[in-house]
């Protein structure tokens, strides 16, 4: 049975990557402009001589359907071309730069996961509290706050205000060590926490205060626990559930939301390389770039669903 | 440092990109009068410079030091021949190569790793005595054969193809081993200008771009005075003290000063300027005149940094695309350069105090510069311009196909950053006040506002209309309007009797064979006088047929902190000061005073 309904998500797994590729590739092909225009200086292009022999370099004469599949077929043998503008090679920019990308995804998880729980269940024990209602007044502001005003409130305030963190950069663990390295992470993350954050916090206090609300937990307060044990043990696991499924939703959704985040803070991620692909029409470097963040998407996505099946016997059952 | 609230939330919508961009129009062969306007002798100092003075030197020079950099962008590639450049990317390439030649700031060119030169008679041949001595990074010797070899990537590479074929270059020769031959296949009196361009000035090492095409990029090997330690893309790029260096300063000292350069694409404006008065950088470069005014603010509420500004000839505005009618007469261009606020447009740019406004391709401190032209551009003049409009409406013969009274259509596109959108907005008011114009106004990336005026190749006939633009730069203006004013299409060129001769960046689509004349022979003499004449002459047929918009002329800045020294002042090898503005600072004489 389990067998079965794994193997189904599989090939609507497969399906997906599929579309998202192909869908790729089309909105990419519709950019307006030919990439020869983005490849030569506007100078250079006296030349048509050497316009002809870098289109014929490139392969752009094929059909799009030619270099579709020819760029899938490398793609599934790893190989997602090579960067028209700078030569080089995308899944080497992938590999260079995904590193701090997750990193920052899953500092931002962490802090978001780090104060959410706590405060979402005290919410809920102490529903409609002074407390819990200005949490709920903290969490909509948060809530309503993007990420990159944020950061640029965050750069204000730490670097320029009181010259504690740097602005902008990236220390790499290897380079300069993990203190050093969370000095330049810390902002971006915490500015991309700060939706999952509110998000995730209103959403385990309303589970938990259904929860608070079962015969079981009401049975466990008349046997006398202790209220956190009551919290932690008997309504925390149910309710974090949910949470667990929107944290993993949102871990996929924050590889491509550090993009807007990476470039106010300066920092050598996906959304970087993204951004400067978009703006010199490297058609490779975003056909592969957004390639690999919608499947990471899709694939966290399939883990969650996974994860649920192994949570929740029900579903299994379904 | 302080910064308002206020500073904030307008910072919040300053994370638009990059460059203004610019335009360039069209024409045809048209009738208006030129204006009747007091000639001002060639050469006259125009008012109104806002240039940073250069000065020499003053306090004593230190070896050692790092020196941050906040950059704008990422480098698209180091290597000179192939990759596209531009002011970020130059930044580095320049501190790890050196150029043939440089220029000074008077405009002029000057020696650097070529000690000198001469042309033969007819300006087709160009012979270069070297620098001997001079050693790449790798240990090679630079020696004329370098410059041969390098010749033969240039002649293919995707960013020096098109300056060899405009330079007309066919052949670069050994003549021993410092004395090295440019020969060309048309004369051209500025051909040394085309060196100090990096596509073909800059010197690399051709054996190590042979052995490892892409992979220079990552690891380029020059002359300069800083050599690659550490290139993380995207973060830091590090080059450190080349050890042999052939440069000395005038006491004997050898050069760079600096142990180190450390360039940061930090491309959030707000954030580069942030990252500076935090001192998490040490320098930071702009083209952004709101960025410019943010600075010189942060600077009045006493900020510890130096403000060196700097406008070139680069100018921006807008142009008309005279394959797109109504903008194919020469009426409605007029009609609506007219009805160009500039001081309105340049306060909307956030120039207002910042940028000088432009009245040709030449800012009024270059030598290129000519009051005549000034005079005859079409100031802002409402009236006149909606009376040429109305002219232009009411004839039965109008070039649109639209009936007698009917409002004309025009497409007004820039890139979307926020100030060109408030410039555009000014404009699209302007023109629309006058009744007659329905304005159809357009943003695309810059990328796309590019292609959108190049058009497609092999015919590169853009379909613009009124575009945003920017042209013209310090280097000698046969560089850009020789290739701007050739035919636009391989027919026209064949019309009179220029077969071949094409270029896709006369973004205009306008031909004149005068004006294509005078600037052959600009390239015929060396004679600066007649050259004057010659380039003014242009300009005063641009101002009449294909008279842009134009806003201000583009404002750079470097803010440095204060106790950084030696990039104001920076001198060639014969002691004269070198130019180019901020946008490419030279390094290679900088050094921390304390």
């Amino acid at each position: 049975m389990l067998g079965k309904v794994i193997a189904l998500r599989m090939v609507r797994l497969i399906a997906t990557l599929f579309a998202v590729s192909l869908i790729t590739f089309l909105m990419v092909e519709q950019l307006p402009g030919d990439p020869i225009l983005a490849i030569l200086p506007p100078e250079a292009l006296d030349d048509l001589e050497n316009i002809e022999r870098i289109r014929k370099e490139l392969r752009l004469d094929d059909s799009v359907v030619t270099r579709y599949f020819r760029w899938v077929g490398d793609a599934l043998q790893g190989d997602l071309g090579k960067s028209y503008i700078t030569d080089q090679p995308v899944s080497d920019a992938i590999k260079d730069r995904i590193p701090v990308t997750l990193e920052l995804a899953f500092l931002a998880t962490f802090l978001a996961a780090l104060l959410a729980v706590p405060i979402g269940a005290f919410c809920a024990y102490r529903e409609g509290s002074r407390v819990d209602r200005i949490m709920s007044g903290i969490t909509t502001t948060a809530l309503s706050i993007p990420g990159f005003v944020a950061g640029i409130f965050f750069i204000w305030l730490f670097t320029l205000k009181f010259n504690w963190l740097p602005s902008t950069g990236w220390n790499r663990i290897s380079d300069k060590g993990l203190i050093a390295n969370l000095k330049t992470a810390i902002l971006p993350a915490a500015s991309l926490a700060l939706a999952p954050l509110a998000i995730n916090a209103r959403l385990i206090r309303a589970d938990m205060i259904g929860t608070l609300k079962e015969d079981y937990v009401l049975s466990a307060r008349a046997k006398g626990l202790r209220d956190r044990y009551i919290l932690m043990r008997h309504a925390l696991r149910p309710s974090s559930l949910t949470a667990v499924t929107v944290f993993a939703l949102q871990f996929g959704g924050l590889i491509g939301g550090t993009v807007v985040i990476e470039t106010i803070f300066a920092l050598p991620g996906l959304g970087t390389r993204l951004i400067s692909g978009i703006y010199q029409r490297d058609v490779m470097m975003i056909q592969g770039i957004t390639l690999f963040i919608a499947s990471v998407y899709v694939i966290v996505n399939a883990a969650a669903d996974f994860l649920y099946l192994a949570l929740d016997p029900r579903i299994r059952r379904r | 440092m302080k910064k308002s609230w206020l500073q904030i939330i307008a910072s919040l919508f300053a994370f638009a990109l990059i460059a203004a961009a610019c335009g360039g129009s069209d024409s045809t062969e048209t009738a208006t009068t030129e204006a009747e306007e007091e000639v001002i002798e060639s050469g006259t100092e125009a008012e109104g410079d806002v240039d940073t003075e250069v000065e020499e030197v003053a306090e004593q020079s230190n070896y050692g030091g790092d020196l941050i950099v906040g950059l704008e962008a990422e480098a698209t590639g180091l290597r000179p021949w192939e990759d596209a450049c531009s002011s970020p990317c130059l930044t580095m390439v320049v501190a790890v190569h050196d150029l043939l030649v440089q220029i000074r700031t008077d405009g002029t060119i000057g020696p650097w790793l070529a000690t000198s030169w001469e042309a033969n008679d007819t300006f087709t041949e160009w012979t270069f005595q070297l620098e001997e001595g001079v050693t790449f990074h790798n240990g090679s010797a630079f020696t004329a054969q370098t410059l041969v070899d390098m010749f033969e990537l240039q002649k293919v590479g995707a960013s020096a193809a098109g300056i060899v074929t405009a330079a007309g270059l066919q052949e670069v020769v050994a003549v021993d081993d410092y004395t090295v031959k440019y020969v060309l296949g048309q004369a051209h009196s500025a051909f040394p200008s085309f060196l100090v361009q990096t596509p073909l000035g800059a010197v690399f090492d051709p054996d190590a771009a042979n052995a490892d095409f892409d992979g220079y990029s990552m690891n380029p090997i020059g002359t300069g005075p800083f050599m690659m330690d550490k290139r993380d893309l995207d973060n830091e790029t590090i080059v450190v003290r080349n050890p042999n260096y052939w440069m000395s300063d005038a006491d004997g000292n050898q050069l760079p000063y600096l142990d180190s350069v450390t360039f940061r694409p930090i491309p959030d404006e707000g954030t580069r300027l942030d990252s500076l008065l935090s001192g998490t950088t040490h320098a930071m470069q702009t083209l952004r005149q709101g960025t410019i005014r943010d600075a010189r603010s942060s600077k009045a509420d006493g900020a510890d940094i130096v403000l060196l500004e700097f406008q070139g000839n680069n100018v921006g505005g807008g142009m008309y695309n005279l394959n797109n009618p109504p903008l194919d007469d020469v009426r409605v261009r007029k009609g609506l350069t007219h009805m160009n606020n500039q001081e309105a447009v340049i306060e909307a740019l956030g120039g207002t105090g910042i940028s000088l406004p432009g009245s040709q391709w030449f800012s009024p401190d270059s030598p290129w510069y000519s009051e005549k032209v000034a005079a005859a551009w079409p100031n802002f003049d409402l009236a006149a311009g909606k009376a040429l409009i109305e002219e232009y409406v009411n004839d039965p013969e109008r070039s649109d196909g639209r009936a007698v009274g009917e409002n004309i259509e025009v497409e007004l596109s820039c890139p979307p950053d926020p100030t060109l959108i408030a410039a555009m907005q000014v404009i699209e008011q302007l023109w629309s006040s006058s009744g007659l114009i329905d304005v159809n106004m357009t943003n695309y990336d810059q990328q796309t506002h590019i292609g959108y005026a190049l058009g497609a190749p092999p015919d590169f006939q853009g379909s613009h209309g009124a575009h945003c633009w920017r042209w013209s730069s310090d280097n000698d203006p046969s560089t850009e309007l020789n290739r701007q004013m050739a035919p636009h299409t391989l027919d026209v060129a064949a019309a009179y009797g220029l077969d071949g001769i094409f270029t896709p960046t006369n973004f205009f689509n306008w031909f004149d064979i005068e004006v294509f004349g005078w600037l052959v022979a600009a390239i015929g003499t060396a004679n600066f006088e007649e050259r004057y004449a010659l380039y003014e002459m242009v300009m005063m047929r641009i101002a009449r047929d294909i008279p842009m918009w134009y806003s201000g002329h583009t404002a750079t800045m470097l803010a440095i902190e204060s106790g950084v020294e030696g990039i104001n002042g920076w001198v060639l090898p014969d002691g004269t000061f070198g130019g180019q503005g901020w946008a490419v600072p030279q390094l290679n004489q900088a050094f921390w005073s304390n």
